[in-house]
């Protein structure tokens, strides 16, 4: 327990200290992420062409393992929601997870709320499709061959079954972007979609469609932590070979 | 609202931390809220079904007749589970009527549905090699290969076929999956973080 305590607080200290240092510099610039580019692109041509974008918050919610991962889904709601109420970007939005449900319904009806426009919002613009992964990936395959689609964006907790959807996508010969954190399911999304976000990009996803100066700290501190461990990884290997640990 | 995230998620983290009754207590008094709002969120996802496959069916909009489907379907489940709950509450999930929905309607499809994605990857694999122009194509492509032509036994092949895909394996596949967990565990113990400190808002 001492030792996961010593690590929080290292990440917190480093953390500040990015911060800190932050706000006396100029802000940092961000590498290009295809992915993120190509969404932006899409929210544009959606709004032209009148064809929605769909939006998988993926099959994890809030409370679980996946909760972070669930957050960096949300992220791209929050852009997209903001776009769609400023630019009339036919938005649908599912989840699997009824507790992620509520969330999605709030960013999205706030995105209309601050727009003065919350008569507009309505519930089912966020639609709980199945709680089973497998299901969940067969209504979403149903919503892209029938519903007039432009883009299918996937981002958050996913399994091997976003294979069905992005099956579905090509098909529908959709414009698709995806993101997520295991690997099974994010070699499935690399074969299957236009762009992927890979790694721990998902996490990077609120500081590159919304970015703070804050946000851009934090990945320089996850910069900062990622070179010290690889620095350890490197002495510790080094040392192995030399017979010494 | 960002507040009151940062303060409860503080007060669950402590928990974890420091092992006094104060703490442990409140951590698992959040934790019964938690329990209490998945609830309610399950009720509401529910409606939102029901809500979305009505207004599906009075619309008359393609594909109507399945939402008819999913709506009785839903109904009558719910009063079979809500039936077993009042008469056989012993059995809990698994009464004479809700476990053979289970285990001979909903298990069997999500069986089918697994078998199928086998076929929709290697189709996905097909097309990535038609279409795709990106530098990683090639090397996602020919590891794929490699590991699935080792496991074919091929005589007089079959074991330098094998120890290329060990030294694949071992010197490429499992490094690379390891910096990727670890790129993932750091990506999220900063949002983590970020969440905590209220840098992060996506849910406020």
């Amino acid at each position: 327990m001492a030792s996961q305590l010593a690590l929080f607080l290292f990440f917190l200290v480093v953390l500040l200290l990015t911060l800190l240092v932050s706000r006396r510099r100029r802000p940092s610039t961000l590498r290009s992420i295809a992915a993120f580019e190509t969404l932006s692109g899409q929210v544009g041509r959606a709004a032209e062409s009148g064809q929605m974008l769909h939006l998988s918050l993926g099959t994890g919610g809030v409370g679980g393992s996946d909760t972070v991962t669930s957050l960096a889904g949300l992220s791209v709601l929050a852009h997209l929601a903001e776009q769609r109420v400023a630019t009339d970007t036919p938005l649908l939005v599912t989840v699997s997870d009824p507790t992620l449900l509520p969330l999605a319904q709030n960013v999205l009806r706030q995105a209309y709320v601050r727009r003065g426009r919350g008569n507009d919002f309505r519930w089912t613009q966020v639609q709980l499709v199945s709680p089973s992964p497998a299901a969940y990936a067969l209504g979403a395959m149903d919503i892209l061959s029938h519903e007039p689609v432009l883009a299918n964006v996937l981002f958050g907790s996913f399994g091997p079954e976003v294979g069905l959807i992005t099956h579905a996508g090509a098909t529908a010969n959709l414009v698709q972007i995806g993101g997520t954190d295991d690997p099974q399911a994010l070699s499935i999304l690399y074969a299957g979609t236009d762009r992927a976000v890979v790694g721990e990009e998902l996490y990077a996803t609120d500081a590159y469609l919304n970015p703070t100066t804050a946000k851009l700290a934090s990945l320089a501190a996850e910069d900062v932590v990622r070179i010290i461990l690889i620095l350890i990884v490197v002495i510790g290997a080094i040392l192995n070979l030399l017979g010494a640990l | 609202m960002a507040v009151l995230t940062s303060v409860i998620l503080l007060l669950t983290l402590l928990g974890f931390f420091f092992k006094t009754d104060a703490v442990v207590g409140m951590q698992w008094i959040l934790v019964k809220w938690a329990v209490m709002i998945a609830a309610f969120a399950i009720a509401l996802g529910f409606i939102n079904v029901l809500a979305v496959h009505i207004g599906k069916l009075t619309a008359r909009k393609p594909g109507w007749f399945y939402s008819l489907v999913l709506i009785l379907s839903a109904v009558v489940v719910l009063a079979i589970g809500l039936g077993e709950s009042i008469f056989r509450p012993e059995e809990g999930l698994w009464g004479p009527l809700l476990a053979p929905l289970f285990s001979r309607i909903i298990a069997p499809l999500q069986a089918a549905t697994a078998a199928l994605l086998l076929f929709i990857l290697t189709y996905a694999a097909y097309r990535m090699l038609r279409l795709s122009r990106r530098s990683g194509t090639v090397i996602f492509l020919v590891s794929a290969m490699v590991i699935l032509i080792a496991q074919v036994p091929i005589p007089g092949l079959g074991m330098g076929l094998q120890d290329l895909r060990d030294v694949w394996l071992s010197w490429l596949a499992i490094p690379g999956l390891r910096a990727l967990l670890i790129g993932v565990a750091l990506g999220i113990a900063m949002t983590a973080l970020r969440l905590l400190m209220g840098i992060d808002r996506p849910h406020a």
